[in-house]
């Protein structure tokens, strides 16, 4: 398969996926349209050089990421904002709202506030988690090991059992 | 309710409506286009710069004749920027290095290249400087007030305290991407 072919079936298979990442890593919906063009840029030009050594999902999502952290070490350089991560997400406090049957919108909104504040190896796997990926195919995309991702999706899991659930007790 | 949560939130994730942002090939060739034609004009306005600065000692030294050995300094200093910058720039990632490797070595990559550019900064850009800007202070000395070195000491300290500011600024800065690397690599 030529280039124009992998990025066409990359984007007819994962074109979603891509515009949700986009979105977990920026908030301003212009700076989200350029990244989003970025990413896209970055899977037609990546490749020429794609060689089968990995499998074309994992391919995708690793120029992905790659290009969108890129993207945030250059818009924190400018913005100095601080990012955490999931140990420290765990202690911060939570702002009082409704929980996940409350408003589907409103959880989606407050899944992207949360993600948005992480550092981007557990952003990263936070998505794949969200996206349905296994912790071998995590571990495959962001270089840590099957254990490590998997510890790090019970700890997500938890986490976000724990902020929609206290949150869904602030809103009643 | 609490157990079923993240599976919930897995739904209200991948059922998101999102703006269908595709690009077509044709647009996806203009904008690559795009791209190298400002990084093509970047490296252009950098080295019209460095000419800039080039041409401006090669007057001094053809039209002040004391200022000869300073000019010579600056101008080697500025070649050797320039082809700092050159490599420098020439080790950026190619597009197939995106998907080549895993996010965490990317990630340290980027963060590495960064760290060495602002730790080694006095390597590079501040120390090349010095001998030309002390041969350019050597001149009033020698011309105009013969023997009265005195005098140009407290522009020399001024010089120190400024370069050693810019280094520490940029030391720090190298010292915070080096936490981030550690991060990086704990498990």
């Amino acid at each position: 398969m030529g280039q124009d072919d992998l990025y066409q079936e990359a984007a007819a298979t994962y074109g979603s996926a891509l515009e949700r990442l986009a979105r977990a890593y920026e908030a301003d919906p212009d700076k989200r349209r350029d990244l989003s063009q970025d990413i896209q840029l970055a899977l037609w030009r990546s490749f020429e050089g794609f060689d089968g050594r990995c499998s074309l999902r994992t391919w995708i999502y690793r120029v992905a990421h790659n290009t969108a952290t890129s993207h945030i070490i250059r818009q924190r350089r400018a913005k100095a904002q601080t990012m955490v991560s999931l140990e420290e997400l765990e202690n911060l406090p939570d702002h009082p709202s409704g929980g996940l049957g409350a408003d589907q919108r409103h959880s989606l909104d407050r899944l992207l506030a949360l993600i948005q504040q992480l550092k981007p190896l557990d952003r990263q796997v936070i998505l794949s988690y969200l996206e349905g990926l296994d912790a071998a195919s995590i571990g495959e995309i962001t270089g840590i090991s099957p254990g490590n991702a998997a510890t790090k999706i019970h700890r997500i899991k938890n986490i976000l059992a724990r902020k929609f659930h206290e949150g869904g007790r602030h809103g009643e | 309710m609490e157990n079923k949560l993240p599976d919930d939130l897995k739904n209200v994730w991948q059922n998101q409506t999102v703006e269908a942002n595709q690009m077509s090939l044709d647009e996806l060739r203009r904008k690559a286009g795009k791209f190298q034609k400002r990084i093509r004009n970047r490296n252009l306005r950098e080295y019209a710069a460095s000419a800039f600065a080039v041409a401006a000692f090669g007057y001094y030294i053809w039209r002040f004749p004391p200022l000869r050995l300073g000019s010579g300094l600056m101008i080697a200093a500025t070649l050797y920027m320039v082809y700092q910058l050159h490599t420098r720039g020439a080790a950026k990632t190619v597009p197939a290095a995106l998907g080549m490797g895993t996010c965490r070595d990317f990630h340290r990559r980027e963060l590495e290249q960064q760290r060495d550019l602002l730790r080694d900064i006095w390597k590079w850009y501040l120390l090349p400087c010095v001998p030309g800007l002390l041969a350019f202070l050597a001149v009033p000395v020698m011309y105009l007030a013969p023997g009265k070195w005195l005098g140009v000491v407290p522009l020399i300290l001024l010089c120190a305290v400024f370069f050693y500011g810019i280094a520490s600024l940029n030391q720090r800065a190298a010292r915070r991407l080096q936490r981030q690397i550690d991060e990086l690599d704990t498990p």
